[in-house]
């Protein structure tokens, strides 16, 4: 399957050094969409953090922020809903705009930090072209 | 002196792509799984307006519409119902054995900074919705999406690859539910004929990678037609080769000029160049730049290529004009010092 083919791949990914870290408070974590890649292959969190991720799409088209296991990654791969924006793991960021939204790694917000989780665009043919990051638990 | 008059005539043709990314147009309906057939295009230059002839074929299945954005080099003039059958007689002339090609179109798109596409002209033709827009790539993004498509991923470098040398896309949506009750069947195809005043025609290549993996092959047919053996760049070479370069006849030029619009083109003198792409998606970075002025100097611009220099023309016929241009400027600096001599 090429979704999980895709999340093989980024698994085995350098961990690129990835924003400000500053211990269990909440921190800001900016990461720029350019040609239709994020500029980092991956966001180390610790359990239960909360992070504001300032997604910044310097592209003349629309990305998706999908963070999540490899059940919400397929569901989005195979859906078809054109726009996101009510649930914090599950963003659209228009072309040339920023969008902000806050997540806390915690199961209470659907992120289970015992297994793999990723970040990802779903939008026809992103995924494949290598729209997808880890997120990565310390 | 010959006037400076030059045709670019560009067919396009490659492989059917099936599925959500749609290469040719660039564009891709939601749910929609058309597969465009072919998408051929002519651009022609005279008397500094390029023509543009592009016929949208389609296979008739799938979604409700789909569509493509062609790049132009400057605001059109006009906006019409193309020639039936200019871009047949082309393929005949320099093909004699028919083959059997199925192909996808160029397609190309804007990129630029305006936020919101001007609309610059809007015109029903058959089934096609033809709409050019002025703006960056984040313009024409958003134009797309607020029609219901979506470009393919790569198609942000594509867009400022275009937009950085034009702001002017030309869209068109195929509405296959209109082409039904029109009665056209799988494989017609509409042609437009796009009139753009320009200083120099060139023809778009690059985005007929748009959508592919860089590893698939792009096959297409581009007729150049011309007053003079042409200079192009890249030259020919390996991916692009020169198939055909021969006087165009009387009687094909009279051909073509019975077709629909196309009294433009003159009834004799005229170079007819094929070239036969056939390169990987990946390679193909860059456009197909036409010197129409007789200078012999296409613009690395115009092709997508600022780093290079002008190829030398196919055949290496025209190192005469340089010849005579460093005769002359010998001429009149030895003419000059002997003014300035006399005078001190």
């Amino acid at each position: 399957m090429r979704l999980l083919a895709g999340i093989a791949v980024c698994a085995v990914m350098a961990t690129a050094g990835f924003a400000s870290a500053s211990g269990n408070d909440e921190r800001t974590v900016e990461i720029t969409i350019k040609n239709s890649k994020y500029s980092t292959a991956s966001v180390d969190v610790e359990e239960g953090e909360t992070i504001e991720f300032v997604i910044v799409n310097e592209d003349p088209i629309s990305h998706e922020f999908i963070v999540g296991n490899d059940e919400i990654q397929l569901v989005h791969e195979e859906g078809t809903e054109a726009y996101h924006g009510s649930i914090p793991t599950e963003v659209t960021i228009p072309p040339g705009e920023r969008v902000t939204t806050t997540i806390k790694f915690d199961e209470e917000d659907g992120i289970n930090p015992g297994e793999p989780n990723y970040y990802a665009c779903h939008l026809p043919g992103h995924f494949d072209y290598g729209m997808v990051g880890r997120i990565q638990f310390e | 002196m010959r006037k400076l008059t030059a045709a670019v005539l560009g067919l396009f043709f490659a492989g059917l792509v099936a599925g959500p990314a749609l290469a040719c147009g660039g564009l891709v309906a939601p749910n929609g799984s058309v597969n465009l057939l072919r998408t051929s295009t002519l651009a022609a230059y005279k008397d500094g307006v390029e023509h543009y002839v592009t016929s949208f074929e389609f296979t008739g299945k799938g979604g409700a519409k789909f569509g493509s954005i062609v790049p132009l080099p400057g605001i059109p003039s006009n906006v019409r119902k193309g020639g039936a059958w200019t871009l047949q007689r082309l393929a005949q002339e320099t093909q004699p054995v028919t083959e059997e090609l199925v192909a996808d179109g160029a397609a190309l798109f804007s990129s630029a900074a305006a936020p919101k596409a001007r609309v610059i002209l809007e015109k029903d033709i058959a089934a096609l919705d033809v709409t050019v827009l002025e703006g960056g790539a984040e313009a024409v993004g958003r134009w797309a999406e607020s029609n219901e498509f979506f470009l393919p991923p790569d198609s942000p470098e594509v867009l400022e690859f275009y937009a950085a040398r034009s702001p002017i896309f030309m869209a068109v949506e195929y509405d296959v539910k209109e082409a039904r009750e029109r009665g056209l069947a799988s494989g017609d195809g509409t042609p437009v004929h796009v009139s753009v005043p320009t200083s120099n025609p060139w023809v778009p290549l690059r985005i007929l990678g748009l959508g592919k993996d860089r590893s698939e092959v792009i096959e297409a047919d581009v007729y150049l037609l011309t007053e003079d053996q042409p200079a192009m760049l890249p030259a020919p070479g390996p991916g692009m080769t020169l198939e055909y370069s021969e006087e165009a006849s009387k009687f094909l030029l009279s051909d073509l000029r019975s077709d629909r619009g196309m009294k433009w083109l003159p009834k004799e003198d005229m170079w007819l160049s094929y070239l036969k792409i056939d390169t990987k998606a990946g390679k193909l970075t860059n456009d197909l730049a036409i010197d129409a002025s007789g200078a012999g100097q296409p613009s690395p611009r115009a092709a997508g290529l600022t780093d290079l220099t002008p190829a030398p023309i196919p055949g290496g016929t025209q190192w005469w004009p340089w010849a005579i241009a460093a005769g002359l400027v010998a001429v009149v600096l030895w003419s000059n010092e002997k003014f300035v001599s006399r005078r001190t």
